[in-house]
């Protein structure tokens, strides 16, 4: 088959924002202005992979619909699909890994029970740098979720019956008609 | 005015494998979508990295992908189980 497209050609494609280790991130934390660098740092990132990511999904996209114009939907599937499926996956696993805030999280509630009690300016900073990182936080779920929901989407355009359904204007009609579907 | 809705097989094969409270909360979604697509709890949004494709709120967990094909027609393509999240700021 004279698919020209590799795995390895997207991973940059496909790729998930840097991840950030918690726990070491914070273990290396000895005083105040160890913080902000964190923040400093987690926004930085953030900011270079938001920038980068759209703009290279779409043109990486461009590129595979190029490749792969006129060549049998089978073949395209074949190869295609897996390797979607796999990007898919990934960017879903990033989604649930920015999920929950992780000044929330289970392990880390006595930590911060411990910060909220810090008053003062020392109190007012600390609180500072980790609503930074929370602002960060939430910019790279929903850029992961716009690449999940993105990469759906291509998916959905290779998939045997991308349409060709029963179409619906009338609210009640749609309901008992989808209702069917999952009785 | 209302809008049309194209049901695809990828998105009914998406909608069985829901679980049964997911699958009322996106047949709900779409009566809702069709009737008024503006509306907020539906929270309309574009899919940025892929023109012509919107989602909208099933419920805090899951969201239907539509494809736009004309001005008020759209197909429903898929169902993802994430949803977009919300700042919750450390607070003393």
């Amino acid at each position: 088959m004279g698919l020209a497209l590799r795995k390895e050609d997207y991973d940059d494609l496909f790729a998930a924002p840097p991840a950030v280790d918690w726990a070491a991130a914070f273990a290396a934390v000895e005083d105040l202005n160890d913080l902000r660098w964190i923040a400093d740092r987690i926004e930085a990132d953030t900011r270079t992979w938001l920038a980068g990511m759209s703009e290279r999904l779409q043109t990486g996209l461009a590129d595979i619909e190029r490749k792969i114009e006129g060549l049998p939907r089978d073949d395209v599937r074949k190869v295609m699909l897996p390797l979607l499926d796999e990007a898919i996956t990934a960017a879903s696993s990033t989604v649930e890994a920015h999920a929950e805030p992780f000044h929330e999280r289970d392990d880390a509630k006595e930590t911060f029970g411990k910060l909220r009690k810090v008053s003062g300016p020392a109190g007012k900073f600390l609180r500072k740098q980790i609503n930074r990182i929370e602002d960060a936080r939430v910019q790279r779920h929903n850029g992961a979720l716009d690449l999940y929901y993105a990469l759906l989407a291509f998916r959905s355009e290779l998939e045997e019956d991308g349409s060709g359904g029963q179409s619906f204007d009338d609210p009640s009609r749609l309901g008992d008609f989808l209702r069917k579907q999952v009785a | 005015m209302p809008m049309q809705v194209t049901t695809t097989g990828a998105f009914l094969r998406g909608l069985k494998k829901l679980s049964k409270s997911d699958a009322t909360d996106t047949i709900a979604a779409l009566e809702f979508f069709v009737a008024d697509h503006r509306a907020k709890a539906l929270n309309f949004e574009p899919v940025k990295s892929r023109a012509g494709y919107f989602t909208i709120r099933s419920n805090n967990k899951v969201r239907v992908l539509l494809r736009q094909t004309d001005p008020d027609v759209f197909d429903v393509v898929a169902v993802g189980n994430h949803d977009y999240v919300y700042v919750s700021y450390f607070r003393k």
